[in-house]
């Protein structure tokens, strides 16, 4: 277990190598992420505009949903963001057997060498959220 | 330009998509699962009013619908570009006999056809049965909106390719294409109708093509856009689809020619 964790820490931080090359694209991505939070954010105020409660459920409530179900998604994507692209980055381009070669088991291989990228911000934003209503 | 060698690039296109049956089924999954959420949503949005802003529930269920479809059409043309362009491929390319831009354009057609096929009318059916399409306002509004129809799948095939080409210059075009997903999402009026933002917010989008990619089409279909407007709006559109078109080829042109000199 010990070992995966290291290798996991070790794909963590080249792949933040990676993205740090293309610096311009990453800084616009991250923004964008937060973006989407945002645009988010704005449609749901846009909604109770218009109206005072959707199904018994104040403004402050749905954000307060919307945190919490977004906090979860952020970490799950912390850990297994990568997983889907197995199908048509891996296993159709023939690089799952290049992964399989290796000596360690190949799932958890998989799990890092994915995109972080969203972590960080969404991580951020659903916690703000969160704490915005406390 | 012999157009023969395009309709086989489309055809091939249907064919490679129509290989993966599984991806097929799990799209439709997840387009049948939003438009039900969004269906929920408004029933439980409509629980205590008749009408938003003037727009009645069943209005506002039959915009969702077309809205969630046309959403389906927003673009892979600049994902093959900015591929090609990151794996090197386009070197490979941009050596063929045909125009690279004309190929991808060839090939997501291919591609919106087939998902036009195998996912949009299933979908519609689904649609009226489940959730209640509205039928058109008038003869000349279901006219009017199929050529609309089109005009926004061009030009979200072109704010893509452009997305694509930008990506010559940043090589990762994840950054990017986040930015397009997230701007497009909200300003498009793929998700609520663009009446209902904010005055502020209405005056940006008049100035923005984004408009013109779903709430158009959508609102000639509802009635939202009224009469009058609806060959405005239409020729508003069609600006739009030639300023990108040049736009992109423009840049194409100067990208293809940086990329050459440095020996690419």
């Amino acid at each position: 277990m010990k070992r995966y964790t290291k290798l996991y820490w070790l794909y963590a931080k080249n792949h933040f190598k990676v993205m740090m090359e293309y610096r311009m694209d990453f800084l616009i991505g991250v923004l964008s992420v937060f973006g989407q939070q945002f645009a988010a954010l704005f449609f749901l105020s846009i909604v109770f505009q218009h109206i005072e409660s959707l199904n018994g459920w104040g403004f402050y409530e749905i954000l307060f949903i919307y945190g919490i179900a977004f906090l979860g998604r952020a970490v799950h994507h912390i850990f297994f963001d990568n997983l889907w692209t197995i199908g048509w980055q891996y296993i159709r381009t023939g690089n799952l057997d290049r992964i399989l070669m290796r000596p360690e088991s190949a799932v958890p291989n998989r799990r890092r060498t994915g995109s972080t990228r969203r972590v960080r911000s969404t991580l951020d934003w659903g916690e703000r959220t969160m704490a915005r209503l406390e | 330009m012999r157009l023969q060698k395009y309709v086989a690039l489309a055809a091939s296109q249907i064919k490679v998509d129509m290989a993966y049956t599984a991806w097929y089924w799990a799209s439709m999954f997840s387009v049948t699962m939003r438009l039900f959420i969004l269906y929920f949503f408004w029933q439980a949005v409509y629980e205590n009013k008749t009408d938003v802003s003037g727009i009645s529930l069943s209005m506002m269920l039959t915009y969702a619908v077309l809205a969630t479809m046309l959403d389906q059409f927003r673009g892979g043309a600049g994902r093959e570009l900015a591929h090609l362009i990151k794996h090197g491929g386009v070197a490979v390319e941009l050596l063929r006999p045909y125009h690279l831009l004309d190929k991808l354009l060839a090939q997501d057609i291919g591609t919106k056809t087939s998902t036009f096929f195998r996912s949009t009318l299933p979908l519609l059916v689904i649609a009226m049965l489940f959730i209640g399409v509205d039928p058109p306002t008038s003869l000349e509004s279901v006219f009017a909106f199929s050529i609309s129809v089109i005009l926004a799948i061009l030009l979200a095939t072109l704010i893509d390719l452009l997305v694509g080409v930008l990506s010559f210059y940043t090589v990762n075009v994840w950054g990017l294409s986040v930015l397009q997903e997230a701007v497009i999402t909200i300003m498009s009026g793929a998700i609520i109708p663009l009446t209902l933002f904010p005055e502020w917010f209405q005056t940006i989008s008049l100035y923005l093509p984004f408009a013109s990619l779903v709430y158009v089409p959508v609102a000639i279909y509802t009635g939202g856009i009224d009469a009058s407007s609806i060959w405005s709006s239409i020729l508003i559109q069609l600006a739009w689809v030639v300023a990108f078109f040049l736009f992109v080829r423009l840049l194409f042109a100067y990208a293809v020619r940086k990329v050459t000199v440095f020996g690419g």
